[in-house]
């Protein structure tokens, strides 16, 4: 009995110093310091789809869904539709000419026009379309451009439904060794409106509070202020992980509802 | 009547006397005036193809027919010698551009030197290089863009012409550090559109040219508070 003992404790003794030995190299995580997870992209199309929708934009549409299908989960695209001049769009948001006017001044532009699209924020920009080939080259070389592929970023997002309303429930890591700071994190709810070209189109949008620090390897639950939803509707809860000024994206997560 | 003092006469005449023969050997000893003159120099021709043997001779006034010294140089092409007589033959360099030639003519004390330019034709066209946008670039639809050119010759360069989609967009005189600009606001339809930079020679008028394709991105244009 008494050699049994010693053998347990031989072997308790040999595990825990083995276990001092076990590198943390878990992709997965947080407290690895090589950690990193793949970098979702996300690309905001500013568009117009008026009753009498001009080429450029229907071009460009085309490009956005061809990228989709050869992207798949590696991107998310949401359409703003604007309504510019005489060229009124049935899903114009004054929201939307906020959030233009919002990348154009990080830009320092005043060039203003449709389609007008943004790869992470503003660090690609679209615009303007001569043939479907060409808006899907130019799109396809932005993301090549865009050549971190991870992130020290996890981000994830449920969905909770209220009668009314929807309420985005985020989780997000900072992976690494290295702590992040003036973050914030922007929700997008787009809609399905079962139609060409109008499976993304923007129906609200919301910004967490600033987040000042996320220590390395820190978890964190946020719950984002509700958005305004009908129940029935098919659409897409998009959340993205942004500079406080939100014009720069990095990280990017979306879940489809109903599921 | 008075009579002039004969020792005031006799200094008057002997100073005035002294005077006459320092001006002359002053003459004699500091040459003042034995310096050659280039009257000016001639050539058979003032303007050259390539290779083509040019006559220039000096014509220098030298009223005391003193022995004089002729030293020819070239910043291109070949003297044919003897090189140090007052008409020289020359041989004009296989590149174009503008050779000065310049003689310097002396005689036992002093020298004086001039020089003439040659023009020496050059017939290979104007070099232009579009530097901006670059071919197939994608240029937005009604965006200012600045059309950037490099257009060198030999012979300098006379006119730049920016066409744009077959028109004459500007027409700007040849500048010394051959960089050439012009922001064109890209007012055109949708689809690919040619730029084309052409260069004219001073001289010979040849013409050099160089073109890129883009392409125009259509787009609805927003005006402000749009």
């Amino acid at each position: 009995m008494r050699c049994v003992y010693r053998l347990a404790l031989c072997g308790l003794g040999l595990a825990v110093f083995a276990c001092e030995d076990i590198p943390r190299d878990n992709p997965l995580d947080p407290l690895n310091p090589e950690s990193t997870v793949s970098k979702r992209h996300l690309i905001e199309a500013f568009v117009n789809t008026g009753a009498h929708p001009s080429e450029f934009n229907r071009f460009m549409l085309d490009a956005l869904d061809s990228l989709e299908t050869m992207y798949g989960n590696r991107i998310s695209i949401v359409q703003y539709h604007r309504s510019i001049g005489e060229h009124t769009d049935p899903y114009h948001l004054a929201e939307n000419d906020i959030r233009y006017q919002h990348l154009l001044d990080a830009l320092q532009s005043d060039f203003k026009g449709a389609p007008d699209v943004f790869v992470n924020g503003i660090a690609r920009r679209i615009q303007g379309a001569s043939s479907r080939e060409n808006a899907f080259f130019r799109l396809q070389q932005a993301l090549l451009a865009e050549t971190a592929n991870h992130e020290n970023f996890y981000l994830s997002v449920r969905v909770d439904r209220h009668p009314g309303d929807i309420v985005a429930r985020v989780t997000v890591a900072r992976l690494g060794n290295t702590p992040a700071k003036d973050l914030r994190i922007r929700a997008i709810l787009t809609e399905d409106k079962g139609l060409l070209h109008q499976s993304r189109v923007v129906r609200a949008g919301t910004d967490s509070e600033v987040i000042e620090r996320l220590s390395a390897g820190e978890i964190r639950e946020m719950v984002l202020p509700a958005m305004t939803w009908e129940g029935s509707r098919t659409g897409r809860l998009i959340v993205t992980l942004m500079d406080r000024e939100t014009i720069c994206a990095y990280q990017t997560s979306e879940t489809v509802f109903p599921d | 009547m008075k009579t002039a003092n004969p020792y005031i006469t006799f200094l008057t005449r002997t100073g005035l006397f002294a005077l006459f023969l320092i001006a002359a050997c002053s003459s004699e000893l500091f040459n003042l005036s034995s310096s050659p003159v280039i009257e000016r120099i001639e050539a058979s021709a003032y303007e050259v193809d390539p290779g083509d043997t040019v006559t220039v001779k000096v014509i220098v006034k030298n009223d005391n027919d003193d022995p004089l010294q002729y030293t020819w140089t070239a910043t291109g092409g070949r003297i044919i010698p003897p090189v140090n007589e007052s008409e020289i033959r020359w041989i004009a360099p296989a590149r174009g551009g503008i050779v000065t030639l310049q003689v310097t003519v002396a005689n036992e004390k002093k020298s004086t030197e001039q020089s003439i330019l040659i023009t020496v034709r050059s017939h290979i066209l104007p070099q232009v290089q579009i530097v901006a946008p670059k071919t197939d670039a994608f240029i937005v639809q009604n965006s200012l863009v600045e059309i950037r050119a490099v257009a060198r010759h030999d012979n300098g360069i006379q006119q730049v012409d920016f066409i744009v989609d077959g028109s004459l967009c500007s027409r700007q005189a040849g500048t010394r550090d051959d960089n050439y600009r012009f922001e064109h606001r890209f007012v055109h339809p949708s689809g690919p559109l040619s730029i084309v930079v052409k260069a004219t020679a001073n001289v010979t008028g040849d013409v050099g040219a160089d073109s890129v394709r883009v392409h125009v991105e259509g787009i609805i244009l927003g005006k402000p508070g749009d």
